[in-house]
């Protein structure tokens, strides 16, 4: 841990840092190489590449918590570094599964949203996974409370529903 | 005097002021003259935007103009572009029109080549009614970082069109879509857009068609940047959405992605979550397996040791006719352009429609493609002939692997699907009775995986195949087999009748061949081996894994021991047998003092006192050996329904307590015990 904080400490000199405003605005310093996997972020630097000083750029991204934000921070850091390696597929995916195992589903929840929202394509493809692996075989009622689902179909209305595929519905785990 | 222009743009309105009539614009084009006009370091806007019959010729005069141009928006109504001269500062390019595809296209590509930095890349359809295709060589030097796509309603044509396009796109980043129609962009109904569902319906299917046409015709430029292709959707979900919370607020595009990874039956359930996902699993482009809803609980078995293999429950049964009926109907209802696997095992009656199940497939743009049709009993099962020519023009391009098994499938159409499915790299054939010669050549063949298995009929097989790293086969003997181009094979898999001619004949099978195996598992089965035939298997230089499997085989010792010799560099060595004991006489630590042996897995032995000696013995010659794997059930259960019967057994479980005396016998070796 030391050593890969010296490295980065080092190689930041030469690196440039993004300051990135969230939501409840705090700013957060970010290596420029990371900002610009962001779609919003990217669009901003683009567009004010005039700016001789990078340092004095502030990004907003207004539909982002700082909180979330510094749990996607580390994670596109890493990841940045894995991909830069010809690394196997399998170790990303040691990566990914580490990163999103003991996410709560309502963390899970808000990364995707900030995912999505940022465009960070390959973290919302790993979090669309996890969240079709949970609400796999469980009960019509929990899918609905886990994807925040307000149900608008009268009783009769979804009673119709199921009976017009009935092979589907056949066979859930307990919740 | 100069002039320096930094935006100029006309218009067809321009010129009806201009001339007080209804005048074709790209006549007056001819007689504009860029004379002494300097254009500076800014960019030119709109240059020459709505110009039908834009001439390139005229254009080739103005070389100085062309230098800075930055942003060029065509509108071309025909055809009559030959040669574009260079635009080495053209970043935007923009074209728009209502022409004949083939054209549009040789533009499109034509600018492309043209523009070597060219950023953006805006392409309007008014009307496509095209039949033809043409394909866009690729310039890997000028290729758009984003494009946008106006217009497009997602017909044949259009994919085509596109597919051709976004193929020489090789560092495409973003694509943008806007399904309005163009003449309506920037009016009253372009603010509407939001209530009309057909437009938002549009907008689905061209994220669909559009992730499709990527993954199909792109498949080793840009599979690896998929996931970093973001599409910017106009305000695609602007409906209320303020009743949900949490996952919910995500666009349609990013739940249909969660639901794809679900299976079918699970995505189909969703449909009765809200009604905003009444209609979103259509949009699934996962894959689906009509195998998944049948389990090993169905299954009634009556003993181990009934001669019927098994059976099926009532309910199952019932079940089975069920999904049989909803297959067509869930298939008839899917929207996605692509759906990335179509599986389907159950035993199929008469009713069933299996030709649109395949032309599903290709239509569909499926990569996996599996037809199971083997039912508990062999007399009553109803088979399907494949097709022997698709009903398509263009080629199965999506296919990567095809497994097929109780399918008549003809020596044509066999054929047939090698030409049409370029890029297959898979291929399993299973129970196929009409075959009885297998050519598999080509010089473009990506094959690289051939499975054959008890194909009665079959007679000669001929491989030659560049890129095949593993070929198996199991049944009957042949007469012809012949080997004509196979560098990259390195796994082999031998079984039934054949394998025993196979290890009679080794010494004439081709040493090049064997010489390059790393794999090579051989399934002995009531084989009959003579001594010496064994004896002479030639040298496995670079053999890592072998795997033996024996049924009644006479000494099953005899031939690990012949094995081991030549196979100075093997690694790991699987034996599957199954409970006939059998006598350990010629010590193999005789004939192989130093093996480099690591691993050995045991499937199936009972841990007779044979079967320990062997242990001793091979751990003995086998210094290096480290780990010990054992499976007490007997191989030819595994996977079947009477797997968990016998592990339920006294004789399975006497077994394992005998492997785990093993592991305290041992105690330098690491077990593993299931």
């Amino acid at each position: 841990m030391a050593s890969s904080s010296s490295s980065s400490s080092c190689s930041s000199s030469s690196e440039k840092k993004i300051t990135l405003k969230s939501s409840d605005g705090e700013a957060l310093n970010v290596e420029k190489n990371v900002a610009l996997e962001f779609e919003p972020a990217k669009g901003f630097l683009e567009d004010n590449s005039e700016e001789a000083d990078d340092e004095a750029i502030v990004v907003p991204l207004p539909n982002v918590s700082a909180a979330v934000l510094s749990e996607l921070i580390p994670y596109v850091k890493q990841r940045l570094e894995l991909s830069a390696k010809p690394v196997q597929k399998k170790l990303i995916k040691a990566f990914d599964d580490q990163f999103t195992r003991h996410l709560s589903d309502d963390k899970l929840g808000e990364l995707m949203l900030a995912a999505n929202y940022l465009g960070v394509n390959y973290l919302l493809d790993v979090l669309c996974d996890v969240t079709a692996d949970r609400i796999k075989n469980k009960s019509v009622e929990y899918v609905r409370e886990f994807l925040g689902i307000q149900n608008d179909f009268t009783p009769e209305e979804e009673a119709e529903l199921r009976a017009q595929c009935p092979w589907a519905f056949e066979g859930v785990d307990q919740d | 005097m100069g002039v320096l222009l930094k935006k100029f743009g006309l218009g067809p309105d321009y010129f009806d002021n201009l001339y007080g009539r209804k005048q074709n614009p790209a006549s007056v084009l001819l007689h504009l003259r860029f004379t002494r006009v300097d254009v500076g370091n800014e960019a030119v806007e709109n240059l020459l935007s709505y110009c039908p019959l834009l001439e390139m010729h005229k254009l080739y005069q103005l070389p100085r103009l062309l230098l800075h141009l930055r942003t060029l928006k065509l509108h071309v109504p025909y055809d009559e572009f030959c040669c574009i001269p260079e635009l080495p500062n053209l970043k935007h390019f923009e074209l728009q029109g209502n022409i004949r595809p083939a054209s549009f296209l040789r533009v499109a590509a034509a600018f492309v080549k043209a523009c070597p930095s060219l950023y953006k890349l805006t392409v309007t359809v008014e009307d496509v009614t095209y039949k033809h295709r043409q394909t866009m060589k690729k310039h890997p030097h000028s290729s758009p970082r984003v494009v946008e796509l106006i217009g497009f309603t997602w017909v044949i044509g259009e994919i085509e069109f596109l597919s051709g396009l976004l193929e020489c796109a090789t560092r495409l980043e973003k694509a943008i879509i806007d399904p309005m129609e163009p003449m309506f962009v920037g009016g009253v109904v372009h603010g509407m857009r939001n209530q009309d569902c057909q437009k938002s319906h549009i907008l689905q299917l061209a994220i669909l068609n559009l992730e499709a046409i990527l993954l199909t015709s792109l498949q080793e430029i840009l599979l690896p940047r998929i996931a970093v292709l973001p599409f910017c959707l106009e305000n695609m979900n602007a409906k209320e959405k303020e009743t949900e919370e949490g996952i919910s607020k995500l666009p349609d595009d990013v739940l249909i992605n969660i639901l794809s990874r679900l299976t079918i039956k699970e995505a189909a359930k969703t449909s009765v979550l809200s009604s905003r996902w009444r209609y979103l699993w259509t949009f699934f482009t996962g894959s689906l397996d009509f195998d998944d809803i049948v389990d090993m609980r169905e299954y009634v078995l009556m003993s181990l040791d009934s001669t019927t293999e098994y059976t099926y429950s009532k309910a199952y049964l019932i079940r089975r006719q069920r999904v049989l009926g909803c297959i067509d109907k869930v298939l008839g209802s899917l929207e996605a352009r692509a759906v990335e696997e179509l599986k389907i095992c159950l035993p199929i009656n008469p009713r069933c429609d299996v030709n649109n199940w395949v032309n599903f497939a290709i239509r569909k743009r499926v990569q996996r493609l599996e037809l199971d049709f083997r039912g508990p009993r062999r007399r009553d099962e109803y088979t399907f002939n494949f097709p022997s020519h698709f009903d398509i023009r263009s080629s199965f391009g999506s296919l990567t692997s095809l497994r097929l098994t109780m399918v008549n499938l003809s020596k044509e159409a066999l054929e047939n699907l090698l030409r049409h499915c370029p890029f297959l790299e898979l291929l399993s054939l299973s129970w196929i009775f009409c075959l009885t010669s297998i050519v598999v050549s080509g010089p473009s063949l990506k094959l690289k995986h051939l499975q054959l298995k008890g194909l009665r009929r079959l007679k000669d097989l001929e491989i030659d195949a560049a890129n095949l790293v593993s070929f198996e086969y199991s049944g009957q003997d042949l007469n012809n087999v012949s080997f004509k181009h196979v560098p990259s094979i390195v796994r082999m898999s031998v079984g039934a009748c054949y394998c025993e001619s196979f290890v009679n004949n080794v010494r004439q099978f081709p040493s090049l061949i064997l010489g390059q195996l790393r794999t090579l598992k051989l399934e002995l089965g009531i084989a009959t081996v003579p001594e010496d035939a064994v004896y002479g298997i030639p040298k496995l230089p670079n053999l890592k894994h072998l795997e033996l499997a024996f049924f009644i085989f006479e000494d099953r010792f005899l031939a690990c021991a012949a094995f081991l010799k030549s196979c100075p560099l093997l690694h790991k060595l699987t034996l599957k047998s199954s409970d006939l004991s059998c006598p350990y006489k010629r010590k193999i630590n005789e004939h192989n003092p130093h093996l480099s042996l690591k691993v050995v897995e045991f499937v199936g032995f009972e841990w007779h006192t044979d079967d320990v000696e062997f242990l001793m013995d091979l751990n003995e010659s086998a210094t290096t050996m480290e780990k010990v794997i054992i499976d007490n059930c007997r191989p030819h259960y595994l996977g079947s329904p009477r797997e968990l019967l016998y592990r339920n057994s006294p004789k399975y479980q006497s077994a394992r307590t005998r492997a785990m005396e093993l592991a305290s016998i041992f105690s330098q070796l690491k077990f593993e015990i299931s």
